[in-house]
């Protein structure tokens, strides 16, 4: 029965394979490629931010965790300041910005910390936008 | 025949941004992909279009393609896939042979008559004796004996379970056999 069923299967494949494949006309990988290169062409190239989505969540809650340690964990914020190890002094430019501020919003008190901490997020999204034209602009040749 | 290296080789090309390697796939499954397309719709221009389509439709779905099957597979299913839609929306009819008791024949018989035959007359009859088959059958018996390909692969491709494809080849391969006596014995008669 096996060896039958063995004897049919060898004879058929046999006749199956008398047939060859049918072959498409010559021009036709061609035409495919045409309409591949056409199509990546016309396909709008979307570049990658130089930041990630992910990255740039990140950062924000970094920055937030941070500003509300400054805010909220240490005794005093400006104790704080006073040992914070920072070479340049940026003390009179942040309170020039927050003595502005506060004659825009009158009594509400924002501390030098949330500045600290915005600075950097505000630098980081004007480099990454000026990164980002760069690198397009090297990508497409425009 | 041009030497090819594994389709995984092409693919990271084309993913990469080589779209040119994309030819070399093309080259290398264009015959069996459009053997399919014409046995399915039995009408070169419209296999030549569909193959045309699945080959497209295969290049913009490569990245979500996973090498978790064979990419012969996937392309074959991507082209069964087409030509069922192109034959739905074209209402083809399709001439049927018996489906539920195809009888019975003799496969020695049939192939030592053959053999008798001419290598051109021979080809002549087992191409006709497939154009007798219904489409679904032709497929099978070209996938399984033609390419090769394993039950499992076919069930992936025209979406039936195991048991149904072997069901399948078992009838397709007795329809294919009645096909061809019946072939023969027409010539035989047309000859007395």
């Amino acid at each position: 029965m096996r060896n039958n069923k063995l004897k049919i299967e060898k004879i058929t494949k046999g006749l199956i394979r008398e047939i060859s494949l049918d072959m498409p006309s010559d021009e036709f990988t061609n035409k495919i490629m045409n309409k591949v290169f056409l199509e990546a062409r016309q396909k709008p190239v979307s570049y990658q931010p130089v930041i990630s989505k992910r990255s740039w969540q990140i950062i924000i809650v970094s920055m937030c965790i941070f500003v509300c340690f400054i805010l909220f964990v240490t005794e005093s914020n400006n104790k704080f300041f006073e040992e914070f190890p920072v070479t340049i002094d940026i003390n009179p430019y942040l309170e020039a910005i927050t003595t502005f501020i506060n004659n825009l919003f009158g009594n509400i008190q924002i501390p030098p910390s949330i500045f600290i901490g915005l600075i950097p997020i505000v630098a980081l999204v004007i480099a990454d936008k000026f990164l980002r034209k760069i690198i397009w602009h090297n990508y497409t040749g425009n | 025949m041009m030497g090819f290296q594994k389709d995984s080789y092409y693919i990271n090309k084309v993913l990469a941004g080589d779209l040119s390697a994309y030819s070399s796939l093309v080259e290398k499954h264009k015959g069996m992909v459009y053997t399919v397309a014409l046995r399915m719709v039995k009408n070169p221009q419209d296999a030549e279009e569909i193959t045309q389509d699945a080959f497209l439709k295969a290049f913009r779905s490569l990245k979500s393609f996973k090498g978790k099957s064979k990419f012969s597979t996937w392309i074959y299913k991507i082209i069964y896939n087409t030509a069922v839609s192109r034959l739905r929306k074209k209402q083809i009819e399709t001439i049927k042979i018996d489906n539920e008791n195809p009888g019975n024949f003799d496969c020695e018989q049939t192939s030592n008559e053959l053999k008798k035959l001419c290598d051109e007359d021979r080809k002549k009859y087992v191409r006709a004796a497939f154009e007798k088959l219904p489409e679904e059958d032709e497929i099978i018996l070209t996938l399984y004996y033609l390419n090769e390909s394993s039950v499992e692969e076919i069930c992936e491709i025209i979406k039936l379970t195991k048991s149904n494809v072997k069901v399948k080849l078992h009838r397709a391969r007795k329809k294919f056999y009645l096909a061809l006596e019946h072939l023969l014995k027409e010539e035989l008669t047309s000859i007395l």
